[in-house]
């Protein structure tokens, strides 16, 4: 079956071209490091200490490619790609997964279900996974992927997942991402939404040297709500490229965008994100910001907030902030009692806590939290 | 015991704000500062916390005897020296509580920790005497308060920190009276003859809650007057013109 599926994806793959300078979906972006082609697929993964469990989540554990432990009805492993397709400057790597993936997770849930996939990173090489989770007759889906290096070895994982809303449903979906500083993670994260179906996406990314992130949401039936959500925490050598479109396709739905960047260092993070309402698509109520708080002097964050809109009667905003710490936050701080160090880690958790509170889901912000504060002990 | 200023001259920007000020309050005392818009008054309570856009040019701060020139403002709030904020800042996504931990945290002695349930249970306490909504602990600092919400959450550090010397800048701007009211109790039950307080204010009502045992009157960056507590209503009832016929 995967022969037959991959021989024309790859000739696919093989007419395409890897992203150039010039693309207008890599400004800013380093599209050196998307050409993948020297790079071999990932051998066997090695087993590591896992993290405590989520009370009441089904948990599987992969290794590399390979499902290594749990098992749950709604979910069945497949061994090739959906075939994500890149609307946002990546059609190659998109191919790339399209042919190359021998594992995916197909989850289908016509009733409630918590999830949570680690996947346990390790050796050298190009590591595929895919997801699609399907949520339908108003069942309420959380799941939570973890990204975790379990070595030091310089792996690339390219990784798709499509988020398919069925009318009355809900996913919650959070991404942890602490891979080693010498990976990098692709990642194509796709939703579309029915009628009055509402979705929470978010990402946390900490680890890898680079990260490029395309995010699409549709939001194809009426009363549909979308809410993204991304914190990051680069330092020196680390890259997050993030691009988004948030599509309205139909009347009366929402959709709202938060990405917090703090970047220590020399860090560099890159987002680029357009709301684009359809013709018709009328009552649109769609929102888009990303904030940058800048650690130090020599950090580099680019923003690139757009609109475009076909319809009458919608209410569209975007913006976009870069700020240094508050001067007048630390002596607050200080002014307590609290070291010049802990007051900026403080104030920069805080930054990245309203982001994560936006969750509303105890268990996953307190491992969104974790995350964060794992940077944060490290962070400088 | 005291906190001592000595001569004290500092600038912003080059611009001299205190111009040689000279007080001692003593530990157990309550000293109030009234004076004009502009007389260095909020000036002066930032030099004490160690604020960083004044310069010192001349002169020294002394905390019971040590010249605190070199600390910076972490060391003075934990050597002591508390500021109650005019315009408290307003720390987003950080809860009351965990900043209230935090800055107790910084107190400990290197590698313990503070005991949760002593510090949440001391903290409600607190709260209750200042007729505070629990709430309040889980809420980001100051953000979305009321003017007098603020000034409460200032008191409410103050209470749990239990500085050595606290310095009200102008806690009365913003308050009803009831708040006002409950805002004193809490500085009053503080009071004691290890502590010290400089309260800095616009108006005699706040002297009427907080009774001090000397009032000074600033101008142009210096102390131009003290007396006891009938300082205060006769400059109520007269202003401050006495300061031009002297000039």
């Amino acid at each position: 079956m995967s022969a037959t599926f991959a021989s024309p994806a790859l000739k696919e793959f093989d007419t395409l071209n890897w992203p150039v300078r010039t693309e207008e979906n890599w400004r800013f972006g380093s599209w050196k490091e998307a050409n993948l082609s020297s790079l071999k697929p990932i051998g066997e993964g090695q087993p590591a200490p896992l993290p405590e469990p989520l009370d009441g989540f089904t948990r599987l554990v992969i290794q590399n490619n390979t499902l290594v432990s749990g098992e749950c009805p709604a979910v069945s492993v497949v061994d090739q790609s959906f075939g994500p397709i890149s609307r946002l400057g990546s059609p190659k790597l998109a191919a790339l997964h399209a042919a190359q993936s021998k594992m995916g997770l197909d989850v289908r849930c016509r009733e409630d279900l918590s999830l949570e996939v680690i996947y346990l990173i390790s050796g050298e090489g190009l590591c595929l996974p895919g997801m699609v989770i399907e949520a339908e007759n108003g069942a309420k889906v959380r799941v939570v992927q973890r990204f975790l290096s379990t070595d030091d070895a310089p792996a690339t994982v390219v990784t798709a997942t499509d988020i398919r809303i069925g009318a009355q449903s809900q996913v919650t979906c959070l991404v942890t991402q602490e891979l080693n500083p010498q990976s990098k993670l692709i990642r194509f994260a796709d939703s579309t939404l029915q009628e009055s179906a509402k979705s929470k996406l978010a990402v946390v990314h900490t680890g890898a040297k680079w990260v490029r992130e395309e995010t699409y949401s549709t939001v194809d039936g009426s009363e549909a709500s979308s809410e993204i959500l991304s914190v990051t925490l680069p330092t020196t050598g680390q890259e997050y490229d993030q691009r988004t479109l948030q599509h309205h396709g139909a009347r009366n739905t929402h959709s709202d965008l938060l990405f917090k960047n703090t970047l220590f260092g020399k860090a560099r993070t890159i987002f680029s994100g357009l709301i684009f309402v359809d013709e018709g698509a009328h009552g649109t109520d769609a929102y888009q910001t990303c904030r940058n708080l800048m650690m130090t002097d020599q950090g580099e964050a680019h923003s690139m907030p757009g609109l475009e809109i076909n319809a009458d009667d919608v209410k569209c905003s975007h913006g976009s902030t870069t700020a240094r710490v508050s001067d007048e936050e630390i002596f607050y701080l200080m002014a307590r009692g609290i070291s010049p160090r802990n007051a900026r880690s403080l104030v920069a958790r805080g930054f990245s806590v309203e982001v994560i509170e936006r969750l509303e889901d105890d268990q996953l912000e307190a491992l969104a939290l974790e995350v964060v504060d794992r940077k944060f002990a490290i962070a400088d | 015991m005291s906190l001592t200023i000595e001569n004290l001259h500092a600038s912003v920007e080059g611009n001299p704000i205190l111009k040689g000020l000279n007080l001692e309050i003593p530990a157990g005392e309550v000293h109030a500062i009234m004076g004009p818009n502009g007389s260095g008054k909020s000036t002066l309570s930032k030099v004490i916390a160690g604020h960083d856009d004044y310069e010192v040019t001349e002169g020294r701060v002394l905390l019971d005897g040590v010249d605190i020139a070199e600390l910076e403002v972490d060391e003075r709030s934990r050597a002591g020296i508390f500021l109650a904020f005019q315009y408290p800042a307003e720390v987003p996504g950080v809860s009351n509580a965990n900043f209230l931990r935090a800055a107790l945290q910084a107190r400990m002695p290197e590698g313990e920790e503070i005991d949760a349930v002593a510090f949440y249970k001391q903290m409600y306490a607190k709260m209750d005497e200042l007729e505070m909504n629990r709430k309040f602990t889980s809420r980001a600092v100051n953000e979305g308060f009321s003017g007098g919400e603020k000034k409460r959450n200032e008191v409410l550090q103050m209470m749990m920190l239990e500085p050595r010397y606290c310095l009200l800048d102008e806690t009365d701007s913003g308050l009803d009276i009831d708040a006002l009211k409950i805002v004193a109790k809490g500085v009053n039950s503080m009071r004691s003859p290890n502590r010290g307080f400089l309260v800095i204010t616009h108006y005699q009502r706040l002297l009427d809650y907080i009774r001090p045992d000397h009032v000074h009157v600033m101008a142009d960056g210096r102390i131009v007057k003290s007396g006891g507590a009938e300082l205060a209503l006769e400059l109520e009832k007269s202003g401050y013109d006495f300061l031009k016929q002297s000039a």
